[in-house]
Protein backbone atom coordinates (compact mmCIF):
# COMPACT_ATOMS: atom_id res chain seq x y z
CA UNK A 1 0.00 0.00 0.00
CA UNK A 2 1.49 3.37 -0.99
CA UNK A 3 1.59 6.22 1.51
CA UNK A 4 -1.01 8.14 -0.45
CA UNK A 5 -3.55 5.38 0.18
CA UNK A 6 -2.99 5.20 3.93
CA UNK A 7 -5.46 6.64 6.40
CA UNK A 8 -3.57 7.57 9.55
CA UNK A 9 -5.02 8.36 12.96
CA UNK A 10 -3.25 10.74 15.31
CA UNK A 11 -2.68 10.18 18.98
CA UNK A 12 -1.55 13.14 21.10
CA UNK A 13 2.17 12.25 21.26
CA UNK A 14 3.33 12.86 17.67
CA UNK A 15 0.87 15.75 17.38
CA UNK A 16 2.44 17.56 20.33
CA UNK A 17 6.04 16.57 19.61
CA UNK A 18 5.99 17.51 15.92
CA UNK A 19 4.32 20.82 16.79
CA UNK A 20 7.02 21.49 19.37
CA UNK A 21 9.55 21.01 16.55
CA UNK A 22 7.51 23.22 14.18
CA UNK A 23 7.19 20.22 11.88
CA UNK A 24 3.53 19.23 11.63
CA UNK A 25 4.00 19.47 7.85
CA UNK A 26 5.81 16.10 8.08
CA UNK A 27 2.36 14.51 8.36
CA UNK A 28 1.84 15.25 4.65
CA UNK A 29 1.41 12.45 2.13
CA UNK A 30 -1.29 10.38 3.79
CA UNK A 31 -4.70 10.04 2.17
CA UNK A 32 -6.20 11.42 5.36
CA UNK A 33 -4.95 12.21 8.83
CA UNK A 34 -7.82 11.61 11.24
CA UNK A 35 -7.84 13.50 14.53
CA UNK A 36 -10.27 12.23 17.21
CA UNK A 37 -11.88 15.03 19.22
CA UNK A 38 -10.63 13.59 22.53
CA UNK A 39 -7.05 13.57 21.23
CA UNK A 40 -7.37 17.22 20.10
CA UNK A 41 -8.67 18.22 23.54
CA UNK A 42 -5.80 16.37 25.21
CA UNK A 43 -3.22 18.02 22.92
CA UNK A 44 -4.67 21.52 23.44
CA UNK A 45 -4.65 20.96 27.20
CA UNK A 46 -0.90 20.29 27.11
CA UNK A 47 -0.13 22.80 24.36
CA UNK A 48 -2.78 25.50 23.88
CA UNK A 49 -0.84 27.19 21.06
CA UNK A 50 -0.68 24.03 18.93
CA UNK A 51 -1.01 24.66 15.17
CA UNK A 52 -3.42 21.82 14.41
CA UNK A 53 -4.95 23.46 11.35
CA UNK A 54 -1.58 23.35 9.57
CA UNK A 55 -1.71 19.54 9.32
CA UNK A 56 -2.03 18.47 5.66
CA UNK A 57 -5.04 16.24 5.00
CA UNK A 58 -6.47 16.76 8.48
CA UNK A 59 -9.97 15.41 9.13
CA UNK A 60 -11.48 15.95 12.56
CA UNK A 61 -13.61 13.04 13.76
CA UNK A 62 -15.83 12.44 16.74
CA UNK A 63 -14.88 9.39 18.79
CA UNK A 64 -17.75 6.95 18.95
CA UNK A 65 -18.22 5.70 22.51
CA UNK A 66 -19.96 2.58 21.19
CA UNK A 67 -16.93 1.65 19.09
CA UNK A 68 -14.63 2.17 22.06
CA UNK A 69 -16.83 0.22 24.43
CA UNK A 70 -16.13 -3.06 22.69
CA UNK A 71 -12.42 -2.52 23.38
CA UNK A 72 -12.63 -1.44 27.01
CA UNK A 73 -11.39 -4.75 28.37
CA UNK A 74 -8.44 -4.94 26.01
CA UNK A 75 -7.64 -1.27 26.64
CA UNK A 76 -7.70 -1.86 30.37
CA UNK A 77 -5.32 -4.76 29.93
CA UNK A 78 -2.89 -2.53 28.01
CA UNK A 79 -3.36 0.38 30.44
CA UNK A 80 -4.57 2.87 27.81
CA UNK A 81 -5.91 6.36 28.50
CA UNK A 82 -9.01 7.88 26.91
CA UNK A 83 -7.18 9.58 24.03
CA UNK A 84 -5.25 6.46 23.05
CA UNK A 85 -8.36 4.32 23.23
CA UNK A 86 -10.27 6.86 21.13
CA UNK A 87 -7.51 6.86 18.49
CA UNK A 88 -7.63 3.06 18.17
CA UNK A 89 -11.44 3.09 18.13
CA UNK A 90 -11.35 5.65 15.28
CA UNK A 91 -8.87 3.46 13.40
CA UNK A 92 -11.36 0.61 13.50
CA UNK A 93 -14.44 2.72 12.88
CA UNK A 94 -13.01 4.61 9.89
CA UNK A 95 -11.07 1.67 8.40
CA UNK A 96 -7.77 3.40 9.05
CA UNK A 97 -4.43 1.72 8.47
CA UNK A 98 -1.89 3.38 10.69
CA UNK A 99 -1.79 4.71 14.25
CA UNK A 100 0.58 7.61 14.87
CA UNK A 101 1.53 7.32 18.53
CA UNK A 102 4.52 7.51 20.85
CA UNK A 103 2.82 5.66 23.67
CA UNK A 104 4.32 2.21 24.13
CA UNK A 105 1.10 0.61 25.38
CA UNK A 106 -1.08 2.12 22.62
CA UNK A 107 1.44 1.02 20.02
CA UNK A 108 1.51 -2.51 21.43
CA UNK A 109 -2.29 -2.76 21.43
CA UNK A 110 -2.67 -1.34 17.89
CA UNK A 111 -0.06 -3.77 16.59
CA UNK A 112 -1.71 -6.64 18.43
CA UNK A 113 -4.93 -6.01 16.53
CA UNK A 114 -3.18 -5.68 13.20
CA UNK A 115 -2.53 -2.00 12.52
CA UNK A 116 0.65 -0.30 11.37
CA UNK A 117 2.09 2.02 14.00
CA UNK A 118 4.58 4.88 13.65
CA UNK A 119 5.81 7.53 16.05
CA UNK A 120 7.47 10.93 15.97
CA UNK A 121 10.92 9.55 15.08
CA UNK A 122 9.36 7.55 12.25
CA UNK A 123 7.60 10.67 10.94
CA UNK A 124 10.84 12.66 10.89
CA UNK A 125 12.71 9.94 8.99
CA UNK A 126 9.73 9.43 6.67
CA UNK A 127 9.96 13.13 5.80
CA UNK A 128 13.58 12.63 4.79
CA UNK A 129 12.86 9.48 2.78
CA UNK A 130 10.00 11.26 0.98
CA UNK A 131 12.49 14.05 0.18
CA UNK A 132 10.36 16.52 2.08
CA UNK A 133 13.39 17.48 4.18
CA UNK A 134 17.13 16.88 3.77
CA UNK A 135 19.09 14.30 5.70
CA UNK A 136 20.79 17.14 7.61
CA UNK A 137 17.40 18.62 8.53
CA UNK A 138 16.19 15.22 9.72
CA UNK A 139 19.29 14.85 11.87
CA UNK A 140 18.77 18.34 13.31
CA UNK A 141 15.16 17.53 14.18
CA UNK A 142 16.16 14.29 15.88
CA UNK A 143 18.83 16.13 17.88
CA UNK A 144 16.25 18.75 18.83
CA UNK A 145 13.80 16.17 20.21
CA UNK A 146 15.23 16.05 23.76
CA UNK A 147 15.73 19.84 23.80
CA UNK A 148 12.64 21.30 22.15
CA UNK A 149 10.07 18.54 22.66
CA UNK A 150 8.69 16.55 25.55
CA UNK A 151 9.66 13.25 23.90
CA UNK A 152 12.58 12.12 25.98
CA UNK A 153 15.22 9.87 24.47
CA UNK A 154 18.33 8.59 26.22
CA UNK A 155 21.43 10.32 24.77
CA UNK A 156 23.00 6.95 23.97
CA UNK A 157 19.86 5.77 22.20
CA UNK A 158 19.62 8.96 20.13
CA UNK A 159 23.28 8.61 19.20
CA UNK A 160 22.54 5.06 18.00
CA UNK A 161 19.74 6.34 15.76
CA UNK A 162 21.93 9.12 14.35
CA UNK A 163 24.69 6.60 13.65
CA UNK A 164 22.30 4.41 11.65
CA UNK A 165 21.25 7.40 9.58
CA UNK A 166 24.88 8.31 8.92
CA UNK A 167 25.34 5.02 7.11
CA UNK A 168 22.45 5.79 4.74
CA UNK A 169 22.47 7.95 1.64
CA UNK B 1 8.54 -6.57 49.80
CA UNK B 2 6.38 -3.43 50.26
CA UNK B 3 2.68 -3.15 51.02
CA UNK B 4 0.49 -0.75 49.02
CA UNK B 5 -3.05 0.04 50.11
CA UNK B 6 -5.36 1.21 47.33
CA UNK B 7 -8.97 2.24 46.94
CA UNK B 8 -10.38 0.33 44.00
CA UNK B 9 -13.44 1.64 42.10
CA UNK B 10 -16.36 -0.81 42.24
CA UNK B 11 -16.28 -1.53 38.50
CA UNK B 12 -12.61 -2.45 38.54
CA UNK B 13 -13.06 -4.55 41.67
CA UNK B 14 -15.91 -6.45 40.00
CA UNK B 15 -13.60 -7.26 37.08
CA UNK B 16 -10.87 -8.45 39.43
CA UNK B 17 -13.41 -10.56 41.32
CA UNK B 18 -14.51 -12.17 38.04
CA UNK B 19 -10.92 -13.21 37.32
CA UNK B 20 -10.63 -14.68 40.80
CA UNK B 21 -13.96 -16.52 40.45
CA UNK B 22 -12.82 -17.92 37.12
CA UNK B 23 -9.75 -19.33 38.82
CA UNK B 24 -7.11 -17.10 37.23
CA UNK B 25 -5.96 -15.65 40.55
CA UNK B 26 -6.10 -16.60 44.22
CA UNK B 27 -7.33 -13.15 45.27
CA UNK B 28 -8.18 -9.68 43.93
CA UNK B 29 -4.83 -8.53 45.36
CA UNK B 30 -2.96 -11.07 43.22
CA UNK B 31 -4.92 -9.93 40.17
CA UNK B 32 -4.10 -6.29 40.92
CA UNK B 33 -0.40 -7.14 41.30
CA UNK B 34 -0.42 -8.84 37.89
CA UNK B 35 -2.13 -5.77 36.40
CA UNK B 36 0.66 -3.56 37.79
CA UNK B 37 3.30 -5.93 36.38
CA UNK B 38 1.69 -5.76 32.95
CA UNK B 39 1.36 -1.98 33.07
CA UNK B 40 5.02 -1.58 33.95
CA UNK B 41 6.15 -3.98 31.23
CA UNK B 42 4.11 -2.04 28.65
CA UNK B 43 5.53 1.29 29.74
CA UNK B 44 9.16 0.27 29.96
CA UNK B 45 12.01 2.21 28.38
CA UNK B 46 13.13 -1.00 26.66
CA UNK B 47 9.78 -1.42 24.92
CA UNK B 48 9.65 2.23 23.89
CA UNK B 49 13.17 2.06 22.44
CA UNK B 50 12.41 -1.19 20.63
CA UNK B 51 9.37 0.44 19.01
CA UNK B 52 11.31 3.56 18.00
CA UNK B 53 14.06 1.41 16.51
CA UNK B 54 11.38 -0.43 14.51
CA UNK B 55 10.32 2.98 13.18
CA UNK B 56 13.92 3.72 12.19
CA UNK B 57 14.29 0.41 10.37
CA UNK B 58 10.96 0.92 8.61
CA UNK B 59 11.97 4.41 7.49
CA UNK B 60 15.38 3.29 6.26
CA UNK B 61 14.30 0.10 4.52
CA UNK B 62 10.67 0.35 3.45
CA UNK B 63 9.62 3.97 3.38
CA UNK B 64 11.08 5.03 0.03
Amino acid sequence: MSAGEIIAVLDAGPLIHLDQLGSLNLLAGYREVLLPDIVEQEARKHRPEIQIDSIPGLVRVTSQPAAAESMFELAAEFGLHAGELAAIAVLKEHHGNCLLSDDAAARAMAEAIGFQVRGTVGMILRGWQRKQISKAAARDLLKALPVKSTLHLRPGFLANILEQINDEN
Amino acid sequence: MKTITLECPDRLHEQLAKLVAAGWFKSPEDAALEAVRRYLSLHSVELQEKQIMADVQWALNECR
